[in-house]
């Protein structure tokens, strides 16, 4: 299965420049109105047409994938515009009749892309990355990328350039990486939560020592399994960027102490499984203090309330929690 | 009235009235029309006598531009050969890539020219002509792939 977000877009990235081939990188950059994607959306294209990601239901990827297709030729990067706001358009147009509009930088892209570069250390390091997009006129498609302090430029033609060209008509634009779940503990609900994960994009990373449920860990191929004891497993944790962490050891010790070891960290998502009296036991074996560090940020039961019982929905309703909490605008 | 406001209404006005919507009790030649893009299956009939065609009949659920190139060209045919209706056929390819050498032959065809700025939806245009010269030429299933359409 195609892992979802920038990875799974680097991961067809990398198997074309593998290839020798080059491919063309879509950036959404300004949309209006109702569509399917928002700026900060990427695809990736080929001659063949779309080999990651959507920018519409499927109405927009064919006058796309054929604009992909000229920028390949004549190696340069070039802007597009959907403007279906208009009655012409639900005739002749896309037919969509969403009434938005959606614009787009498209940038060929070799194995030695400045952009590719950097996207991969962004999507692989966990950072953010800023783009500064020239998105009219004669440079429309040139730019440059910040990734932790490294910065690279590239041209029309998506090869290294040595600076910037100067431009009035820059537009600043932040990508995200993709988010990460910390799994304190796995069992049955953690393998389809991992395919869940790896649909949407995030990076999973799971910490178990116990043989028993290891089994479940390594089946389920996450990013990262720690195969070490709560405390000694936190001293490598912590040095991840995490977003979300869910305890779901079944356990009442282990999960007892990974939440006090989540108590103190800054971690803005914290689940856990289990029952609502079970919780409040917990806490109350935490104490005042450790429990009030945790206050704004636990989520227990962990997961959406969508009824069902056993581990697919168990881990449906945790991403459903988690995709709401991954998306909210104050984050 | 702008052009392209007369233009639309032209292509609606076919779609919502379409000229020889249907099928012949008696008909030489026959094909179906497919658009892999959109999935639409455009159905023509043609009766012909003497090498010219006599009548023509369509069937299908398609879009607007399609009922509408069809329902236009149902018109246009009645009484032309084989060479004739390609000819027109690819004038009109011509012309929705850009083309305006023959535009003052192609009639209401003209009303499709908002299609110039949108490729992908060309094909949708052309299917029923794709269709009418599969059935001339005996295919039963015709596309706008290898239509031999010159676009």
């Amino acid at each position: 299965m195609q892992r979802g977000s920038v990875l799974g877009l680097l991961d067809a990235l990398q198997a074309l420049h593998a290839r020798g081939e080059r491919g063309v990188l879509g950036i959404v950059f300004a949309t209006s109105g109702s569509t399917y994607q928002k700026a900060g959306a990427l695809v990736l294209l080929d001659d063949s047409g779309l080999l990651h990601g959507v920018i519409s239901g499927g109405c927009l990827e064919p006058e796309l994938e054929q604009r992909a297709r000229d920028v390949l030729r004549i190696s340069r990067a070039d802007t597009v515009d959907f403007d279906m706001r208009t009655d012409e358009d639900v005739t002749f147009g896309s037919g969509t009749g969403c009434h938005g509009r959606v614009r787009l930088l498209l940038i060929p892209q070799s194995g030695e892309s400045p952009l590719t570069h950097a996207l991969s250390m962004a999507a692989n390091g966990g950072h953010a990355i800023d783009l500064a997009l020239d998105v009219e006129g004669d440079e429309a498609g040139s730019g440059q990328a910040s990734v932790d302090g490294t910065t690279s430029t590239w041209g029309r033609d998506g090869n290294a350039a040595a600076s910037r060209a100067s431009s009035s008509s820059y537009l600043q634009l932040r990508i995200e990486p993709p988010p990460c779940v910390l799994l304190l503990g796995a069992g049955a609900e953690s393998v389809p939560f991992r395919q869940f994960a790896r649909q949407l994009g995030w990076k999973s990373v799971v910490v178990e020592h116990r043989g028993r449920w290891l089994g479940f860990a390594n089946r389920a191929a996450h990013d990262r399994t720690i195969d070490l004891a709560p405390e000694a497993a936190a001293a490598v944790w912590r040095r991840l960027r995490i977003d979300a962490a869910v305890l779901m050891s079944h356990n009442f010790s282990i999960d007892l102490t990974n939440l006090a070891l989540c108590a103190d960290t800054d971690v803005g998502y914290v689940g856990l499984l289990g029952p609502v009296a079970r919780r409040d036991k917990l806490l109350t074996e935490l104490g005042d203090a450790t429990a009030q560090r945790l206050h704004d940020r636990l989520h227990a039961p962990v997961g959406l309330p969508l009824g069902g019982s056993g581990p697919d929905v168990l881990a449906l309703s945790i991403a459903s929690e988690l995709q709401q909490f991954f998306t909210q605008p104050s984050r | 009235m702008e052009s392209s406001s007369l233009y639309h209404e032209i292509v609606l006005r076919h779609k919502r009235e379409p000229r020889n919507f249907g099928s012949l009790s008696r008909y030489t030649h026959a094909s179906q029309g497919i658009n892999a893009l959109c999935g639409d299956r455009l159905h023509v009939q043609v009766d012909c006598a003497d090498d010219h065609l006599v009548e023509m009949r369509f069937t299908g659920e398609c879009c607007a531009i399609t009922v509408a190139s069809a329902s236009i060209m149902s018109e246009m045919v009645v009484g032309k050969d084989r060479h004739a209706i390609d000819a027109i056929a690819n004038r009109f390819a011509q012309y929705l890539s850009g083309d305006d050498a023959h535009a003052n032959e192609l009639g209401e065809l003209c009303a499709f020219n908002e299609l110039r700025r949108h490729s992908t939806r060309r094909k949708c245009a052309l299917l029923p002509w794709a269709a009418l010269r599969g059935a001339l030429a005996g295919a039963v299933v015709a596309t706008t792939e290898g239509a031999g359409l010159t676009e």
